[in-house]
């Protein structure tokens, strides 16, 4: 449960740092989305990105309110983070390699517009101000998030590297190959 | 992993689409297109779409922690022949928020402005008006 607390805050500490004056779509994810798969291959707990996402987003509505609201403001972040759960099965149960992280950091971050669009839809918004510049912002969500994730995987691979205990996984700790 | 990889473009793909072909913007100028229009005692002062707000003139102001930028309102309203008012009602299209707001005089200064959203619609942003209060999808200001 601390790694998971110390991620959440660093969802808000990397949304707050990375406050760019230049709205850059997603940019603020390089940060968190790594925080987020550093944190899930240090816990082995089947839901705990979804947690650290849970936790982060609460942590970013309650101190960093956007036009977003509460609701969507948190599923932002759970979303990514029930991604990385979803996904980290798939690369052997920690994100140290270097492409397929990548690819888990952009898939997470981009679901944060597909709830964007489900906000607008709730909003009753559709046709072109739905879409509008969606294609730009998804890609942009993309691109961070897999920036992130080659983040996520050279720290991964230094904790790796340096036998940290919770980066250990079960074929380590059995001492078999 | 390559499967996701594949997902994700076509996801891209299905955005492009979404934004370019099923739905794409109207033409500027056109009756559609966005617009938001100035308007004193029912009678239409000036009709602005995204690109003439912008030639307004663009001022970046962080209000409520946010980075907003887009033309001041005084500046906009200027440039509509409004150069004295008691009151203004900004109306939107009322699907994120109330859609109405009242700003008296001194609710309006230089630090107002007409954020530019990345949807392609306006919304009002000033040191005091509350992020509740804010009017998204800005249609019309009404000079009072």
């Amino acid at each position: 449960m601390t790694v998971i607390a110390l991620v959440a805050v660093m969802v808000l500490v990397a949304k707050t740092v990375l406050r760019m004056p230049i709205k850059v779509s997603g940019h603020a994810g390089v940060l968190w989305i790594a925080a987020l798969m550093v944190g899930r291959s240090a816990v082995r707990y089947p839901i705990a990105a979804t947690l650290m996402g849970l936790i982060g987003g609460t942590l970013v509505a309650v101190f960093q309110p956007s036009d977003s609201g509460s609701l969507f403001t948190v599923l932002k972040y759970v979303l990514p983070g029930l991604t990385l759960d979803l996904l980290i099965p798939l690369v052997g149960g920690r994100f140290d390699h270097v492409v397929p992280a990548m690819i888990a950091g952009g898939a997470a971050h981009a679901t944060k517009v597909v709830v964007d669009l489900a906000q607008g839809i709730v909003a009753g918004i559709s046709g072109p101000l739905l879409y509008a510049g969606i294609t730009v912002s998804l890609a942009l969500h993309i691109a961070f998030g897999a920036l992130g994730g080659l983040i996520a995987a050279k720290i991964v691979g230094v904790l790796v590297r340096a036998q940290v205990p919770q980066m250990a996984d079960v074929r380590d700790r059995d001492g078999s190959t | 992993m390559a499967a996701v990889a594949i997902v994700l473009l076509a996801l891209l793909a299905v955005a492009w689409v979404l934004e370019n072909q099923v739905a794409p913007a109207p033409p500027a100028g056109s009756p559609s297109a966005y617009r938001v229009r100035v308007t004193r005692q029912g009678r239409e002062l000036a009709a602005y779409d995204i690109a003439a707000l912008q030639a307004i003139g663009m001022k970046k102001v962080v209000v409520q922690g946010g980075s907003e930028e887009g033309p001041p309102l005084l500046d906009v309203l200027r440039k509509a022949g409004v150069t004295k008012f008691d009151s203004l009602t900004l109306l939107g299209m009322g699907q994120r928020d109330g859609g109405r707001l009242e700003l008296s005089v001194s609710d309006v200064g230089p630090e107002t402005v007409l954020d530019i959203a990345k949807r392609g619609t306006v919304k009002v942003a000033g040191p005091s008006i509350p992020r509740e209060k804010r009017v998204r999808d800005l249609t019309e200001i009404q000079v009072n």
